[in-house]
């Protein structure tokens, strides 16, 4: 049976790679194992030393040194085998160390704050609940429902102005700009990228916020229409260049074809190459809105920094707060429960992020299977 | 591999490449920032001439030697643990800030005796409080030798520096409770800010008052000149607690009041709803957006239309016009002149500016040397004209300076 | 392809209606920017133009293009001229439209005729209906051009007539007092006017294509082309907004000449050689004190150099090992898998999310006391540019070709040997344009500043950090300290930031806070765009002389 087959197999795997172990260990010198190991644990040891703040992580570094040295010096192959897969594992350690610490800091104030679902006990329910974002009554209230509500706006109206513009761009850039034009076209769009976000948030501060309030005559300054609209453009370079690359994938051959046939440029564009490259510009677009979901400084900068309610639901002439700004304008003066319910906002921004990033890269995963194997 | 010849031939080989630009950043580093052993006096980048440049107007070439520069600052290398006292730290209220601010300018510029402008006198005129202190010691040199410290002699160069930081009360008193800073600024008392006992804080923390605020009420000029140039507590009290919303039910024109409040751990704030609701806790749900400091609540005023807001006397101006209020009868004005004002204490809202010192082992007194030789720049009738009724702020009576410089372990000239 | 279509092989010159297509077009074009200068104030739109009332001229014009995008459908309809429609205008043109007309018609219909949220939603619906079945229905060239003439006529007719004169306004009733919003005829009319505009010039362009497989190329690369400019307009714009603003500032009393700057001192074994510097900018090379005229970045740029120093030596090491091993040494499974989604979500991980994982875990590490640090900043730049430096170096690696390390291990040479000697060199330039431009990108960043390392932003340039002297060593663990690097410290980002909140400085000596603000933002973007500059020219040079074949 299935089962039978799955067990029977992870046990020949196992023991093919205990197998490769021992031909491993049978066939390095001593001193390299010695020196190996030392070194590893020495690492560890750093490691959990820097965790504790405890005094002695600097003479695990420098153990850990004199390994890698004594390594180097007589057996180079295996060190540098070795070194490099620190390397690597650090990179995942980061990554984990990240989640670990973020939803270890926002514990306390979800527990606290624990809510009833037909008797099973929910985390945090009550900050999803409520709508007030009060810390400094006798009895404080922190909900994350105006900032999600803010971050959600901010990022429809950006995706709405970069998804079709950036999309538009990069077939502009791939298919039909003429050379010279690409390549004035081509940097100006890295260069949008470059610009740094507290740029964009100064010039939207002076600039774009009291026209905006002149114009529509709003109580007070600060949007969420805006400040998506400058996001978007902040971006529409990451749409751009993804979506560039997936429409530049398409086989040469597939266009040619269908010039062959007496078609136009546009049908083709239309009818073969975007098509073929949905996967890749759907990926663009979702590694779009991660962007625009992330942007702190040009939305802490232009908005009202007041957690509210902007009514009704769709007013996005009002702009309160999103969650990045929230962590961003109080961070250094919040503490207890209300710094943890900033961890909050960092999990739910981080794991956001993670799905459409992931979601993103399977999509493109699909666009190589589905070119590779169609041509 | 011949294609491989070919080509090597004609362009720059990348190993030439990688190497030329590695010496080329490493010389450029090293002649931007170089340091050697000898203090970082001329070193570093221009450090000497941007410090002679801070002490000179517009002739940039360094009057003051490089050498008299370098041993200056060899000799008082803030925290690098070169034998100087360390750096004097304080952070917290915005309130305080100005005037915290403003008294470390002028003790890390050391003005010497003869500058007349921030120091001193001359020909071209004196500072205030001159004739109380009229020493031919630079500015910083004075009050830290009268504690023990060592006087440079430097423009530019005190025996040690001081740096504030700008954040809240509530920050402030918290990070000198936990040794973070010297010195914690606060606008509202530290038993209001971190819920303390009185008996805690006597403790833990010394309570140096060096000015008063009366805390204004303001209203952006549209209103103001729309006539509501006076409101009762009442009025005030319901406008931030959502009662009032329109600025017609109170005099003034049909527009929609713009509520302004400060944010979390702000003394200011602290002290409104304390002296103003009744309770440090006490709720504020008329409140439409809330800033973190005095500055930016300012900004809105002025960039606003209908705004009112609380904040602190050095931030009011032309745009930012504090009004009048009635409490129970006592109408308190804006203006110095009156009859009853708001920089009297018995103005409701008057409030003592702390800066707040940590007990602790090495100082059972709460004030060390530096944090002394500091503050009594403030209690001196310079510090008083300069800092505290420069910016606006209210000077403290004869007798409570006397107190205050009592808590101080040296002397305070002038008294 | 069953059926068949007959198209005229050979063009003639271009016809009247071809002509007139053109010039609609171009109209399209003039009303487009007219309206955007409304926009702006640039041209009042309560006042006149050329002696005519704004909003009656923006009306003429359009009620003009409106006459002549629908004259275009009807002669095509009427075979007068020869195009070559097709049987429908298709979907999306359909769904394009009648979401433009049911959104006209739902607000029409809930406020003009005051109907309420419910009449204008029926409104809206059979508006939207109808103009997607004229889009859909007839032949396409009937289908694209009344609907969207009928626009322009619509709001060319509103403006002639005065319905919305330069005094109106109206505001949504279901908005709280407090969020009220108002619209007033000097934004609607513009963003109208526009709208039409895209939409007639659009149609135009088909028209002009003689609609068809042709038109519709033609419509399309209208807006295209359109979009294209307008994202570099707005680049353009936002720089020469930033250059001249921050340009005052930024020169205020700059002086060349020969020992006019400050002096440095370089010392190198022993030998100690003093340089006047020839230019003495005031901006760059001051910090904030009572005794300097002009106010300076000098800390911040001080601060954001060591910054990126840090987060490079910490991240380039780590990430080219990394890479490494990924393309040399393991094998393609699981473990690789794992790790380019941890790479790619390191990626995508916002700044702010990187900054509170400092501010938990790194700085309460190197101070006894929890307190924001140099060293902390550094850290955590150097994790925001690793991904970049391993998916870099491992898109570099990989396009070394395998014959180099075949040929490599055909001469015996170990496995470490060869990377060593032929793929890392090779990869190299790869490796150095990903670093340049991952430092641009974390040259500009503030979040993780704010929360790990923001100092005082006003300080005087003595008070910059000094890292390079402040190392001391001893014997007892830990063995190398540096004071410089546990301290707060400020950054050009952080310090734009301090201006724009707070706007603190006043009380540093610094005299008009919003223009110091722009001199910060434009010493912030020329570092920042420099790197890019930088960065774009080497990969060209090297995509240039480097070939694989």
């Amino acid at each position: 049976m299935k089962s039978d087959t799955y067990t029977a197999r992870m046990r020949a795997d196992i023991a093919r790679r205990y197998a490769r172990s021992r031909e491993f260990v049978a066939d390095t010198p001593s001193d390299a194992l010695a020196v190996g190991t030392l070194g590893t644990l020495a690492l560890t040891g750093a490691f959990v030393g820097f965790l504790t703040t405890s005094r002695f992580t600097s003479l695990a570094v420098v153990a850990f040194l004199l390994a890698v040295g004594y390594g180097w010096v007589r057996h180079q192959e295996l060190a540098a085998k070795g070194v490099t897969l620190a390397m690597t594992v650090s990179t995942v350690l980061i990554l984990s160390l990240i989640t670990v610490f973020i939803f270890v800091e926002a514990w306390p104030v979800l527990a606290d704050r624990t809510g009833r679902v037909f008797g099973v006990p929910v985390p945090g329910l009550e900050m999803f609940t409520t709508t007030q974002w009060t810390p400094a009554v006798a009895e404080p209230k922190y909900s994350m429902l105006p900032m999600i509500q803010g971050t959600v706006l901010v990022t429809v109206i950006a995706t709405a102005v970069a998804g079709p513009l950036g999309v538009a761009a990069a077939l502009f850039l791939s298919e039909i700009a003429p050379e010279p034009v690409r390549e004035v076209v081509k940097p100006g769009v890295e260069i949008l990228a470059g610009i740094p976000s507290i740029v964009y948030g100064f010039l939207g501060f002076t600039v774009l916020s009291p026209w905006a309030s002149d114009q529509f005559d709003l109580l007070g300054q600060g949007t969420y229409l805006f400040v998506g609209i400058v996001v978007g453009l902040m971006a529409l370079p990451t749409v751009v260049s993804v979506a560039e690359d997936a429409i530049n994938s398409v086989p040469e051959s597939m266009k040619s074809g269908s010039l062959a046939l007496g078609t136009t440029d546009w049908q083709t564009m239309t009818t073969i190459t975007v098509p073929a490259a949905f996967s890749g510009i759907s990926a663009a677009v979702l590694l779009g809105v991660g962007r625009a979901i992330g942007e702190t400084m040009a939305a802490t900068v232009m908005l009202r920094n007041s957690p509210a309610i902007a009514e009704p639901l769709y007013n996005a002439f009002y702009g309160f707060e999103t969650l990045t700004s929230l962590i961003a304008a109080n961070y250094g003066t919040s503490s207890g429960f209300q710094q943890d319910a900033l961890f909050v906002a960092g999990c739910i921004l981080f794991v956001s992020v993670l799905v459409l990033s992931v979601g993103s890269q399977l999509v493109e995963e699909r666009v190589e299977r589905k070119l590779g194997s169609g041509e | 591999m011949t294609s491989d010849q070919e080509q090597s031939s004609g362009r720059v080989s990348r190993r030439n490449f990688l190497l030329s630009s590695a010496a080329v950043g490493t010389a450029a580093g090293l002649a931007g920032c170089s340091g050697g052993s000898d203090g970082d006096g001329g070193g570093d980048g221009g450090d000497g001439g941007s410090d002679g440049g801070d002490g000179g107007d517009s002739t940039p070439t360094p009057e003051s030697t490089p050498t008299a520069e370098m041993d200056g600052d060899g000799g008082s290398t803030p925290a690098s643990g070169s034998g100087g006292p360390s750096l004097l730290t304080g952070e917290g209220s915005s309130t305080v800030y100005p005037i915290a601010n403003e008294g470390s300018s002028y003790w890390n510029g050391n003005a010497p005796p003869s500058d007349g402008e921030y120091w001193g006198s001359n020909d071209e005129g004196e500072v205030p409080g001159w004739s109380q202190v009229e020493t031919d010691m630079h500015l910083a040199d004075y009050f830290a030798s009268q504690y023990g410290f060592e006087a440079t002699g430097t423009r530019s160069s005190p025996p040690y520096r001081a740096t504030i930081g700008l954040s809240h009360s509530g920050t402030g008193c918290e990070a000198v409770t936990n040794g973070l800073v010297d010195i914690g600024n606060s606008s509202g008392p530290i038993t209001a800010e971190l819920d303390w006992t009185q008996e805690k804080a006597d403790e833990e923390v010394v309570d140096h008052v060096l000015g008063r605020d009366g805390q204004p009420v303001v209203v952006s000029s549209d209103i103001y000149e729309a006539g509501v140039t006076q409101l009762t507590g009442e009025q005030i009290r319901g406008i931030y607690q959502d009662e009032i919303t329109n600025w017609s039910e109170v005099g003034g024109p049909d527009q929609e009041i713009f509520c302004i409040g400060r944010a979390v751990g702000s003394g200011t704030d602290t002290s409104f709803r304390l002296n103003m609701l009744g309770d440090a806790e006490a709720e504020m749900p008329g409140v439409d957006t809330r800033q973190g400091q005095n500055q930016g609540v300012a900004q809105l005023v002025r960039q606003n239309e209908g705004a009112i807001a609380y904040m602190a006397l050095a931030f009011t101006g032309e745009n930012v016009r504090p009004i009048a209020i009635d409490f129970e009868g006592t109408v308190y004005k804006p203006d110095k002149d009156a009859e009853n004002t708001i920089f009297d204490s018995d103005y409701p809202l008057n409030r003592d500016l702390h800066m707040y010192t940590q007990i602790t082992e090495d100082t059972p007194e709460g004030t060390d040397m530096r944090e002394g030789a500091f503050m009594s720049m403030f209690l001196t009738d310079f510090g008083q004209q300069v800092f505290v009724e420069g910016n606006n702020y209210i000077p403290l009576p004869t007798a409570d300076l006397e107190s205050e410089a009592e808590k101080l372990p040296g002397p305070v000239p002038g008294m | 392809m069953a059926r068949a279509t007959e198209s005229t092989l050979v063009r003639e010159d271009t016809s009247a209606y071809e002509a007139v297509a053109g010039l609609t077009v171009g109209l399209a074009a003039v009303l487009f920017f007219l309206a955007l200068a409304a926009l702006v104030d640039i041209v009042s739109l309560t006042d006149t133009v050329v002696g005519v009332p704004t909003l009656t001229l923006l009306g003429t014009l359009l009620v003009v293009m409106g006459v002549a995008v629908v004259g275009f459908g009807l002669l095509s309809y009427r075979e007068v001229f020869p195009t070559q429609p097709r049987e429908s205008a298709g979907l999306i043109a359909a769904l394009l439209f009648g979401g433009i007309w049911f959104l006209l018609g739902a607000l029409v219909g809930s406020e003009t005729l005051g109907l309420g949220p419910l009449g204008g939603l029926v409104v809206g619906l059979v508006a939207g209906l109808g103009a997607g079945a004229v889009t859909a229905v007839p032949r396409e060239d009937i289908g694209s051009t009344l609907p969207a003439g009928a626009l322009a006529l619509v709001f060319g007719f509103v403006f002639l007539l005065g319905v919305v004169g330069p005094e109106w306004s109206w505001s949504p009733a279901n908005f709280p007092d407090d969020q009220q919003v108002t619209f007033f005829a000097r934004s609607v009319a513009p963003f109208a006017v526009q709208g039409s505009a895209l939409v007639v010039g659009w149609a135009a362009a088909k028209a002009y294509g003689g609609f068809g497989a042709r038109g519709r190329h033609f419509g399309a690369y209208l807006l295209v082309y359109l979009n294209a400019l307008a994202i570099i307009a707005v680049l353009v714009a936002l720089v020469a907004f930033v250059v001249f603003k921050g340009f005052v500032p930024v020169t205020e009393s700059v002086q060349f000449g020969l020992g006019v700057g400050p002096e440095t001192t370089v010392a190198l074994f022993g030998f100690s050689y003093t340089v006047v510097w020839p230019v003495y900018w005031p901006f760059l090379m001051n910090g904030a004190s009572l005794f300097t005229d002009i106010t300076g970045v000098f800390p911040a740029i001080v601060g954001t150099a060591w910054l990126v120093i840090g987060a490079v030596v910490l991240a380039v090491p780590l990430g080219v090992g990394a890479a490494v091993f990924l393309t040399e040494y393991a094998e393609q499974g699981g473990f690789t898998r794992v790790v380019e989604v941890a790479t790619n979500a390191l990626w995508s991980t916002p700044s702010i999310v990187f900054g509170l994982f400092g501010a938990a875990f790194l700085v309460p590490r190197f101070t006894p006391q929890p307190q924001k640090s140099l060293l902390a900043g550094m850290i955590t730049l150097g994790f925001m540019l690793l991904p970049l430096v391993v998916i870099t170096a491992r898109e570099a690696m990989v396009a070394v070709p395998d014959e180099y390390r075949d040929a490599s291990a055909a001469l015996g040479v170990s496995r470490w040997q060869t990377i060593r000697s032929v793929v890392i060199p090779a990869s190299m330039p790869g490796i150095v344009t990903g670093v340049i431009l991952g430092v641009g990108r974390i040259a500009g960043e503030t979040a993780p500043l704010l929360l790990t390392m923001g100092g005082g932003s006003f300080v005087p340039a003595g008070q910059r950090a000094k890292v390079l002297n402040g190392f001391q060593l001893s014997l007892s663990p830990p063995f190398v300290t540096n004071p410089e690097l546990t301290q707060a410290t400020t950054a050009l980002p952080y310090q734009l930031y301090q201006v724009v909140l707070t706007g603190t400085g006043e009380t540093a000596g610094v005299n008009d806070v919003l223009a110091f603000g722009w001199g910060t933002a434009l010493v912030l973007l020329a570092v920042v765009l420099s790197f890019y500059a930088v960065g774009i020219l080497t990969r060209q040079y090297f995509r240039s002389k480097l070939k694989y074949e």
